[in-house]
């Protein structure tokens, strides 16, 4: 690869688009010098979408209304050529590969017809993804791009995780099988946290929150690998999340079209995008508009209640579960906005967990910052309990650079 | 005498109980009220004729009820949503309303015992004009899970406020309870939600089933690969129950769906224990616990890091087991009889006048 390579890295979330421009002139140095992240992407919140941009040590803040993810891919690239940079290589995250992908990949004619198969595994987030990437390549046609995939991580999932209890030829006909998702920032962290406590993946049993502010997911790490997690076939199911239900009753969507007559895209989409957060507050899909109605109007802040009950509940049950799936825990692990921006919430998975040696320090989870790797183990806590910035970004970053120098590498672990 | 029923939608069970001896019956629709005159000798002599319910809706809230004509209006509207469980009980208990008018009917209801599950746990995280519509999650198995609670006071040395209840069958499905209120259920809205069944798929993606909707398939050809043809049926690809997987030691295909089973069910007993902070017991009960036992040992082996103890040799035979000493939660095993426990809750109503709740 010649030097320097200017790689520039989008990374949709559900109602976010996190970007970052990096320059390379191998893998040892490998600098950002661009940053930024669009905030609200499309959110029907009760405050306003921004983007904010970080350059030379500098913050530009853009409040605007911003509808989707190629409305804010355009504000980025818009700020990226004002500054003069030029860009060699663009990678992106797609959260779903299915069968089609299991490992970061180049775009080209072929590769782009099967990222189409992909759109209806992911309904939320591939299509966004793929908006980012048509956007980029109208507006930036010199540029090879490239994407990577959340779904390789969990590659390692063994049969009677992965496996529904389904009639074979329905399984095997539509490839029907959990594939798990966020692997990009669970290959982050435990990578952090390993160097971080200086104990190699091989000897650690993790479990690792993925506490979005779009989408949320729990994993099971033995040695590295994942052995369980909690999303799905799709990003649905699992955690309560910002607008999708996670786990129901499957039988409901039936009910809802058979008794309710309720069309099949419309209980999808009220799974999706109405429910979560903000189904059961009726207010917002944003949980820190929750905590604010709730100091604002504590006396109407019934549903609110309920849905940060529902939400923590429901993870505390998760990091139980995996705790006997791992056989034991040696880290916990909190991540992405959600998980190291609220000390409570972290508070509330850690209340009476001692059965599995497990005691979070007040103090140290109060006094945490969201933009450093903080320990909030207790003194006499057997498990390592750490709050981990995400950084997705790097590694999408780092698998161009594998690809841009020929090598088809996926993941370290 | 007491004429105990369990209506099932393409069975009938029926079991008469005359002091303590208990006759088990089963026979088609078609011929159902003949076939229970057929069974009783002296059809005066019936004390009480009670009736399980499956699924009581938001409308049955006591585990044992009396049954009248209003009780059955009442059950009529909920049976739009649960036709299948709802309807057989409707259809026999009308026919015995009206041959024994004098007699005492009752009802004994598997979701009663979760009616009052916190409201964070029986809400389901869609949009509450949906959850408005009686769209919670109702549990199931309460008759057995209640029992099992009350066989912990009864058999535990120490009062135990922390009990994790496991029932094993064709249909498992767990309990977290804390001072005798249920706090959590792996069944659902259905009996589909949770761990597989015999022939259900217990939780998988709902997205699968736009999937399969978008492909062609029918709403009822959706049902029915979900609720009949998936599960230990679906994995093995033929007919597969509890028993068949308990018995079947050497064959491979068995040992990995039984692997995908102990899985699931430690996963729940893991998220319950978390809910409940620690257990004081876990309780396994099954109809068919001899042929349980090495399947609920190989459970407790993992359960031995959190400090659980329990003899190699346990459970061995058909009685109560409670395990020793040096364990921070008790072990327990035991045979589930339906019928004795349905006779139970007749007669302490009948004499006591109350549900035991």
């Amino acid at each position: 690869m010649q030097s320097p390579v200017n790689i520039l890295v989008f990374n949709c979330g559900s109602s976010s688009l996190t970007y970052k421009l990096y320059t390379i002139s191998g893998l040892e140095s490998l600098q950002v010098i661009l940053s930024g992240k669009a905030h609200r992407v499309g959110v029907k919140g009760t405050k306003p979408s921004f983007i904010e941009h970080h350059y030379n040590a500098e913050m530009k803040k853009d409040t605007r209304h911003i509808r989707n993810h190629r409305e804010a891919a355009d504000l980025v690239l818009d700020f990226v050529e004002g500054q003069q940079l030029s860009i060699d290589l663009v990678g992106h995250r797609f959260v779903h590969g299915g069968h089609h992908f299991d490992r970061a990949t180049l775009i080209n004619e072929r590769t782009r017809e099967k990222l189409q198969l992909c759109l209806p595994l992911a309904p939320i987030h591939n299509p966004m993804s793929l908006e980012v990437i048509q956007e980029c390549e109208t507006r930036l046609p010199a540029a090879q791009q490239y994407v990577t995939f959340d779904t390789a991580f969990h590659s390692t999932l063994p049969d009677h995780a992965y496996t529904y209890a389904l009639p074979k030829s329905i399984r095997e006909r539509f490839a029907f099988r959990k594939y798990g998702f966020h692997g990009l920032s669970y290959s982050y962290v435990t990578q952090a946290a390993s160097d971080f406590l200086d104990t190699p993946l091989t000897d650690l049993k993790i479990i690792a929150c993925h506490l979005g502010t779009g989408g949320s997911s729990v994993a099971a790490i033995k040695g590295g690998c994942s052995t369980d997690t909690s999303m799905g076939y799709s990003p649905l199911p699992g955690l309560i999340m910002s607008t999708r239900c996670g786990d129901i009753d499957p039988t409901l969507a039936l009910y809802l079209m058979a008794v309710y007559g309720c069309r099949p895209e419309e209980v999808e989409k009220a799974f999706n995008k109405m429910s979560g957060l903000l189904g059961v507050s009726g207010i917002s899909s944003d949980i820190r508009d929750l905590v604010q109605f709730l100091t604002d109007y504590p006396d109407e802040g019934e549903q609110a209640q309920l849905a940060l009950n529902m939400y923590t509940r429901r993870l505390k049950k998760y990091v139980g579960s995996y705790v006997l799936a791992l056989q034991g825990l040696d880290l916990l692990i909190f991540t992405d906005d959600i998980g190291v921006q609220n000390p409570f919430i972290r508070e509330r998975i850690c209340e009476e967990m001692e059965w599995c040696g497990l005691a979070l320090d007040r103090e140290k989870n109060q006094g945490a910052t969201p933009d450093t790797l903080c320990d909030l183990t207790h003194k006499d806590s057997a498990v390592r309990v750490l709050s981990i910035p995400n950084d997705e970004e790097i590694v999408i970053c780092r698998e161009g650079v594998r690809l841009a120098a020929g090598g088809n590498h996926a993941f370290a672990n | 005498m007491l004429l105990l029923i369990d209506p099932r939608p393409t069975v009938l069970h029926w079991c008469t109980v005359d002091n303590d001896t208990f006759h088990p019956y089963h026979c088609n629709w078609s011929d159902m009220h003949q076939s229970i005159i057929d069974s009783i000798e002296d059809i005066e002599q019936i004390e009480a004729v009670a009736y399980t319910l499956h699924h009581g809706g938001r409308t049955i809230r006591d585990t044992t009820s009396r049954l009248t004509v209003e009780t059955l209006e009442e059950l009529q509207g909920t049976a739009q949503s649960f036709f299948d469980l709802i309807e057989p009980t409707i259809a026999v208990a009308e026919h015995w309303l009206k041959r024994l008018p004098e007699t005492s009917h009752l009802l004994l209801s598997d979701t009663a015992f979760f009616s009052n599950l916190p409201t964070e746990a029986a809400t389901y995280a869609l949009p509450q004009t949906v959850c408005q519509q009686g769209i919670r999650r109702y549990g199931g198995y309460g008759l057995c899970h209640e029992w099992i609670w009350q066989q912990a006071q009864q058999l535990l040395p120490l009062p135990a406020e922390r009990i994790i209840s496991v029932y094993l069958g064709d249909h498992t499905n767990l309990a977290a309870i804390r001072n005798g209120v249920p706090l959590d259920t792996s069944l659902g809205f259905s009996p589909v939600e949770g761990i597989l069944s015999a022939t259900a798929c217990g939780d998988i993606d709902p997205t699968i089933i736009f999937h399969l909707h978008s492909a062609g398939a029918s709403l009822a050809d959706i049902n029915r690969s979900l609720m009949s043809e998936a599960g230990f049926t679906g994995l093995r690809q033929k007919k597969c129950s509890y028993l068949d997987l308990m018995r079947g030691k050497r064959d491979p295909n068995l040992a990995s769906i039984r692997t995908v089973l102990h899985y699931q069910i430690l996963k729940y007993i893991g998220a319950f224990i978390s809910l409940l902070g620690g257990a004081d017991a876990i309780a396994f009960v099954s109809q068919h616990l001899n042929e349980s036992t090495s399947f609920i040992h190989d459970i407790c082996c993992q359960l031995e890091f959190l400090g659980i103890r329990f003899p190699k040799n346990f459970p061995q035979q058909n009685e109560p087991y409670v395990t020793g000493e040096n364990t921070l939660t008790y072990i327990m095993a035991l045979e589930y009889s339906p019928w004795r426990v349905l006779a139970g809750n007749v007669y302490r109503f009948l004499q006591g006048g109350v549900s035991n709740g």
